[in-house]
């Protein structure tokens, strides 16, 4: 395959103005244009995007996730390095650029269309796609100003996608407009891939680049930290926020409100009680929760839950559905929660440990561990989705001849 | 390929490519300006008609100081020029600042903003010179063969606005006080300009005729005398004056363009 964007130890300067002299005689009296310091939102990426692929960019806010993609959407230049794109690029970066609110849909068409490039005969020949994509058949020929949100949106997607990219260029929105509008614009996406189409893919929604996107680039401090597979850079990606989220995670058992049950430090482990942090699918695994009363709480309950990595919620139980008495809870202990064949596969998973004051609804949390600790999955086997379900393999005739030919 | 800095040529061939854009923009500038009036060009029109009748008033009735014949078709025709070139102008000067959220997020040549800005009020001018020489038809004021120059002398205008107005777009990006000294420019440059006067030494008063060697080295007089010659006088214009104006006119828009690309790698950051 060949590459559609190859970037070449790209670096990218900013100027970071301390202060910025902006009247001609503060310029003259400085001799500059203020006082300045050089920022390297890119310090040489090396990244090749193949054709027909789809990466998603991750990384910490400023990280230079954005001036990547505005550096191969050709709206800035870099300062170092070289990016070769082979291919007509279309950013969905601002949807309906250049919209005017006083002009009719099908005149912010014309004008948003030629903003991307398109020549008059073009954009006359493409204008009923456009208009059936966007479902404004009715309102095309209103001002813009009396179009809802999701209107506006649509029209500005529909022209974007028919400006023929070869690749795309998308920051964050992937989808807009209601749920059914949503669906089209990935099944949009999804033919355009087929068609050998090309995205690059720039999100915070991490469940989606794991989902959709093939390949996933995680930058850090303008650099690359890793390039992989959408699974394997968004968990590592994922284990690195929380480790850093632990880290400086504030002692919660200093300050005079304690609460009237403190969780302690829950460990998760495997049957021979070690602790551990990835596990082979269908294995056992322990929650631990140690837990110290400080004041009486008449009916406790203790919740856990598992998240995915890229936030699905998995599993969650507690001990008043499993109709565990507790009683009332002195000292310090700690209870045991033991799945004996944890069928999940592979991914990261992180586990919510809380209190309840009681079982009622909306009943008071007394301390709560939200996604505080991360186990690994793995599943030798290779098979694939979310947990495994119990099944067996069969061969023989169909069920339906061998009930004829009993007949 | 990109490279770190595109050419001036690769800059215009982008540019060529997105004709449309440009038309499109001037169609955008051009309803703005007159969004929601009924009367719509007229008051385009009606802007210098009223600004003629008070300097004519000013300047022959009550000053007499200038003294040629049909004194308001010279102030018209003056004042039309001067309207297009000013407003041009200032609009081209804040077209990149006030349009960053563009210039930000999308990709494309974004000197379409300036050049369909002048274009705007380069279509009106069309206009009102076409109306005007209606006017100095029916009231019989002398035209020879020399107005076969007009078109010349406006597309020469069009062009030296056209890089002055891209120079000074770019230049704003990085001194926002242009903005304000733009204006401030214009209203002093009005008054050196040969826009309420001729530049012909023998209809302007004593005192004055010193210094018409130092007006001649506004490059504006390398226009409006032409202008004020064939539309007025009937007579061939100046052949110095007018060759400094057609070498402006290819000069300008060249130093303009060249100023603006190497400006332009960092104007999205900047704007």
């Amino acid at each position: 395959m060949a590459a559609a964007v190859a970037l070449r130890q790209v670096h990218k300067r900013y100027r970071v103005y301390r202060e910025r002299y902006r009247s001609l005689k503060e310029i003259l009296m400085h001799r500059r244009l203020g006082e300045w310091e050089d920022h390297w939102v890119l310090r040489g990426i090396d990244l090749d995007i193949e054709r027909g692929e789809m990466l998603g960019i991750i990384g910490a806010n400023g990280a230079g996730k954005s001036t990547t993609l505005k550096l191969i959407s050709r709206i800035l230049v870099p300062d170092r390095g070289q990016i070769e794109v082979a291919g007509r690029v279309s950013g969905l970066l601002e949807l309906g650029a250049g919209f005017q609110p006083e002009y009719t849909g099908r005149e912010n068409v014309f004008l948003n269309a030629s903003l991307l490039g398109l020549t008059r005969g073009q954009i006359a020949d493409r204008l009923p796609a456009i208009v059936a994509f966007a479902e404004l058949e009715d309102a095309i020929d209103t001002p813009l100003r009396t179009y809802s949100s999701g209107m506006y949106m649509r029209l500005g997607f529909s022209v974007a996608v028919h400006s023929s990219p070869e690749i795309l260029v998308v920051d964050e929105v992937l989808a807009v407009g209601d749920e059914a509008f949503q669906h089209k614009c990935l099944d949009w996406i999804e033919g355009f891939r087929r068609q050998g189409g090309t995205i690059v893919l720039v999100s915070h929604d991490l469940g989606t680049v794991r989902q959709m996107c093939d390949r996933v680039a995680w930058i850090e401090g303008g650099r690359l930290r890793q390039v992989g597979t959408a699974a394997d850079v968004v968990d590592a990606y994922v284990d690195s926020v929380r480790e850093e989220e632990s880290r400086t995670e504030p002692d919660a058992a200093s300050g005079t409100d304690r609460p009237a049950i403190e969780l302690g430090h829950v460990r998760l482990l495997d049957r021979a009680g070690h602790a551990v942090d990835s596990i082979e699918a269908g294995a056992d695994l322990t929650v631990e929760i140690p837990y110290r009363v400080h004041r009486t709480v008449t009916e406790p309950v203790f919740g856990v839950a598992i998240h995915r990595g890229d936030g699905l919620y998995v599993y969650g139980t507690n001990t008043s559905v499993d109709g565990v008495g507790l009683g009332r809870l002195a000292g310090q202990g700690a209870l045991r929660l033991s799945f004996p064949a944890l069928d999940l596969l592979s991914g990261t998973y992180r586990v919510t440990v809380s209190i309840l004051g009681s079982a009622r609804p909306g009943a008071p949390v007394v301390d709560s561990h939200y996604q505080r600790y991360t186990f690994r999955a793995r599943s030798a086997k290779g098979d694939q989705g979310l947990v495994r379900l119990d099944h067996e393999w069969e061969v023989g005739q169909p069920a339906k001849e061998r009930k004829a030919a009993a007949g | 390929m990109i490279s770190a800095r595109r050419t001036p040529v690769e800059l215009l061939a982008d540019l060529g490519a997105y004709r449309q854009l440009v038309v499109n923009l001037t169609i955008r500038d051009l309803r703005l300006k007159y969004k929601g009036s009924a009367l719509g060009v007229l008051w385009s029109l009606l802007n210098p008609l009223i600004m003629m009748v008070i300097y004519t008033a000013v300047f022959s009735v009550f000053l007499r100081v200038i003294t040629v014949p049909n004194y308001w078709a010279l102030v018209l025709g003056g004042l039309l020029a001067w309207v297009f070139f000013s407003s041009a102008l200032s609009s081209a000067t804040v077209s990149f600042i006030r349009n960053g959220n563009l210039i930000t997020k999308v990709a494309f040549p974004i000197e379409a903003l300036p050049l369909s800005n002048v274009f705007a009020h380069f279509l009106n001018l069309l206009i009102m010179l076409a109306v005007l020489l209606v006017v100095v038809a029916v009231r019989g004021i002398p035209i020879g063969p020399s107005l076969v120059l007009l078109p010349v002398i406006v597309i020469a205008l069009l062009a030296f606005t056209v890089g002055l107005g891209i120079f000074l777009a770019a230049l704003t990006v990085y001194f926002r006080d242009f903005e304000h000294l733009v204006a401030l420019g214009l209203t002093a440059w009005f008054y050196v300009s040969p826009v309420l006067y001729p530049l012909d030494p023998a209809a302007l008063p004593a005192s004055a005729r010193h210094y018409v060697w130092l007006l001649k080295l506004n490059p504006l007089s390398w226009y409006l005398e032409p202008l004020h010659s064939v539309l007025f006088f009937g007579r061939w214009p100046d052949p110095t004056l007018f060759g400094l104006m057609l070498a402006s006119a290819i000069a300008v828009p060249i130093a303009g363009y060249l100023f603006f690309a190497w400006l332009r790698p960092r104007i999205p950051e900047e704007v």
